[in-house]
């Protein structure tokens, strides 16, 4: 099929090599500084906080959010991590799960707002987020390390590509699906299109909003091992030390603790979209 | 159109053909039978390494030469380790020893080490040029925050990486070490590198990080850490004894490690790996026929 060679290979080559990076290598410095200080924060005060005032606190949120038998298994799991003696690595982990989370949902859910409002703007985004998703992480891995360097950061950057589509798409989606009758009387009461935005079609969208929310968190947590590869501390790094010393069992200790992790948020979060209803 | 697009496939595939053709018979001259007879298939484990490709490459020309089918299975290392402890991979071309000794221990009844491929393979840990007054371990006390305090490793587990924290803990350095892979190592050398800043990484040879920056290797004066590392060809148990030949050819297996880094550097440079090997086989056909034992 080869009737013309079309040398991509090599533009993105030189116009990575040659313009970007040293055009853009500063501006991205100042970001990843911000962005470092940022996780660093979330990890210290989480490794900050004794184990069992975290687990305390998290069993309350789980009993309030999701009843007892929520509150039950989230004891179970913090006591696994403690027992199993990860609780450094989930900590780790659950800092980059959060901040890559936050940082998901302040870009997400406006755009998804946008879209909501805007066909053309719809039209553009989509596309984009199909290519977030698909795109092999591996291919942005190495880019987004001679950006930001190795470690939390880059992790970051890399996890907010692969999990904030299904917070714009769900925001998107929940404020489409807001019915013309109720936009109708709430124009028919005079409201102004702030109010009609605030006051009526993102409270009818929360619940579909925080479906994104947690499909957001939990693809956070499958980008856990990858994120390793770039140097984030965490669960991640304990799977691949796993692999490569034919571990077993190590590998399942760290996998089971990505595994505890992921249910309990996402109970959690669940639980808020539905408490909302 | 339809009919001009049909011829012009029909001479795209009768020109490659007979390219195909000119090419297995310019191959390899003088190997004595000119077997073509199949004689099964011979799978080759191949890493993510960029210095596994030569040695894989001639010695799949030489073992598809002696009329044996090649199939190459990527995968990283440990994979091709428990694929070879299995059978699935007969052969790996680049084991290297004493790194990968915790899979020899691991999976010693299935698997041997076949030959040397080539001696001296040093490592270490390594700055750029740039950086001025490191020339020993000994210079790096007192001198961490030049460096952040982090030094940058492969793999998580690697066995260099535990060598780089015993290393650390022994001379009581403040270093943190930073593991990824070695692509992500390269990257955060590269981004330093290219504003000049202090960076400390570890390197190994072969590898094209010599070729692309200017670095130096910093000398272990204490002789406890990075000793040079051996490369090995490794076989599945039964290679000795279903494919005696093939056997034979990789226990006479030797190549300099000068000619594995030059092709390194080819590859990188975008030629066809499998011509570069070609080009080294014909330059040394005296070597391939030793190996071959004629």
């Amino acid at each position: 099929m080869n009737y013309f060679y079309f040398p991509l290979e090599q533009w993105t080559n030189t116009f990575v090599n040659e313009w970007f990076l040293p055009t853009f290598s500063s501006a991205f410095e100042s970001i990843s500084v911000v962005l470092n200080s940022f996780v660093d924060f979330v990890t210290n005060t989480l490794l900050f906080i004794p184990a069992e005032l975290f687990t305390l606190i998290l069993v309350l949120i789980a009993w309030r959010l999701g009843g007892k038998g929520l509150a039950f298994f989230t004891l179970i799991g913090m006591l696994y991590l403690g027992s199993v003696d990860i609780w450094e690595e989930s900590m780790n982990t659950l800092s980059i799960v959060i901040v890559s989370t936050f940082v998901s949902l302040v870009i997400g859910i406006p755009v998804g707002i946008f879209s909501a409002m805007n066909n053309k703007i719809q039209a553009v985004v989509r596309p984009t987020l199909d290519f977030m998703q698909t795109l092999p992480s591996f291919v942005y891995l190495i880019p987004a390390v001679l950006l930001f360097g190795l470690g939390g950061v880059s992790a970051v950057i890399a996890t907010f590509i692969f999990a904030a589509p299904p917070a714009v798409r769900m925001t998107n989606l929940g404020i489409r699906h807001v019915p013309k009758e109720v936009i109708e009387a709430s124009k028919a009461f005079g409201s102004t299109s702030k109010q009609l935005l605030f006051k009526v079609q993102l409270p009818l969208a929360v619940p579909s909003i925080m479906a994104g929310v947690n499909q957001t968190i939990m693809l956070s947590l499958s980008m856990a091992v990858i994120a390793s590869m770039i140097g984030a501390p965490g669960l991640g790094a304990t799977v691949l030390t796993s692999i490569s010393r034919v571990n077993i069992g190590l590998g399942l200790v760290g996998g089971l603790g990505i595994v505890v992790l992921a249910i309990i948020l996402d109970r959690i979060t669940q639980g808020i979209g539905q408490n909302t209803k | 159109m339809k009919k001009l697009l049909i011829t012009l496939t029909a001479f795209a595939l009768i020109a490659l053909a007979a390219c195909g053709g000119s090419g297995d018979s310019n191959g390899e001259g003088s190997s004595d039978n000119g077997s073509s007879e199949d004689k099964g298939t011979i799978t080759m484990g191949v890493t993510p390494w960029t210095s596994t490709v030569p040695p894989t490459k001639i010695a799949k020309l030489i073992i598809e030469d002696m009329g044996y089918t090649i199939e190459e299975t990527q995968a990283d290392v440990s994979s091709i380790f428990m694929g070879l402890s299995r059978g699935d991979i007969d052969v790996f071309m680049d084991s290297w020893m004493p790194v990968h000794q915790n899979y020899f221990d691991e999976y010693e009844d299935s698997i041997e080490s076949t030959s040397i491929s080539y001696e001296d393979a040093s490592s270490g840990l390594v700055v750029p040029t740039y950086v001025e007054g490191i020339e020993t371990t000994a210079d790096l006390e007192g001198k961490e925050d030049m460096f952040g305090n982090e030094i940058y490793g492969i793999e998580e587990g690697a066995s260099a990486t535990e060598e780089i924290d015993n290393f650390i803990e022994a001379n009581n350095l403040d270093f943190e070490q930073v593991n990824s892979s070695e692509g992500g190592m390269i990257a955060e050398a590269q981004r330093k590198i290219s504003n000049e800043e202090p960076v400390i990484f570890y390197g190994w040879r072969p590898h094209t990080m010599f070729n692309e920056f200017d670095l130096k290797v910093i000398e272990d004066e204490s002789g406890e850490f990075f000793e040079s590392s051996t490369i090995h060809v490794v076989t599945n148990n039964q290679v000795s004894e279903d494919h005696s030949d093939v056997y034979d050819f990789l226990s006479n297996w030797s190549i300099p490690i000068e000619d594995v880094e030059e092709m390194i550097v080819k590859i990188e440079n975008g030629q066809n790996e499998e011509e570069v090997a070609q080009e080294w086989i014909d330059n040394n056909q005296d070597k391939v026929d030793e190996m071959l034992g004629n």
